[in-house]
């Protein structure tokens, strides 16, 4: 008797349309600009979107106003929003569908995906071990987005230099 | 793992582009496979089997150290 094991391809990759990705591109860096500017002027970020908003828990250190579960706080939201941006952005870029995306391209994202994930802890760890103080807090917030980053180069690199190794055809 | 990708599409005379069309992937990969450079999958490999109308072992080769 022959058994066969029939084999539904993996076919959920949970990829986006390859035509978000200039949008996602724009997501993502356009934060990163922002904020950078930001760093450089020595201009607060805490000037901007003083607003209202709901939060499920807010310790709120700097007011002493109490703290507590499930209320609305003051908060200055141009940061909160800027990480979102660049987040859901890098998120699009990573996981956009390429051009010619196929199976390749699909291993590439994977072991650019481990790369990033072992660099990333290795800096981390670096970072924990060495640096002290505000530069520390601030390579944290770096740190929100670098996986990310880490992966998103990695992932271009990769495919820049599989399609170098295509200019030697005869 | 070695292949004989090169010599079958020579023979074939078709180009790395068509290849590619015909099996619906890019030119990047066929050429990545020629090179050595990546191992396709169990898939991949029948639709070339297929296409050059021979064994998969016929093209694939298993080397040391696989």
């Amino acid at each position: 008797m022959k058994i066969i094991f029939k084999t539904k391809s993996m076919k959920t990759n949970f990829l986006f349309p390859n035509s978000w990705k200039t949008l996602g591109w724009f997501l993502f860096v356009l934060p990163i600009v922002i904020t950078s500017y930001f760093w450089i002027s020595g201009e607060s970020m805490d000037n901007y979107f003083e607003i209202n908003t709901f939060a499920i828990y807010d310790d709120d250190f700097i007011l002493q106003s109490g703290n507590g579960f499930f209320k609305m706080t003051k908060n200055t939201m141009l940061d909160e929003i800027l990480l979102i941006i660049c987040l859901i952005g890098g998120l699009i870029v990573g996981f956009a569908k390429t051009k010619n995306e196929d199976e390749m391209i699909t291993h590439i994202r994977y072991t650019s995906l481990v790369w990033a994930t072992y660099f990333n802890i290795i800096m981390m760890l670096l970072t924990t071990l060495f640096v002290f103080g505000m530069v520390y807090f601030n390579a944290m917030i770096f740190f929100m987005i670098s996986s990310l980053l880490f992966f998103i180069v990695r992932f271009h690199y990769m495919i820049y230099k599989f399609n170098k190794l295509n200019s030697d055809e005869e | 793992m070695k292949n004989n990708l090169k010599v079958l599409r020579a023979i074939k005379n078709i180009s790395q582009e068509e290849l590619a069309k015909q099996i619906s992937v890019s030119r990047q990969t066929i050429n990545a496979m020629e090179k050595g450079k990546y191992v396709p999958s169990t898939v991949l490999a029948l639709k070339l089997a297929k296409y050059f109308e021979k064994a998969v072992e016929e093209i694939f080769e298993l080397e040391d150290g696989d």
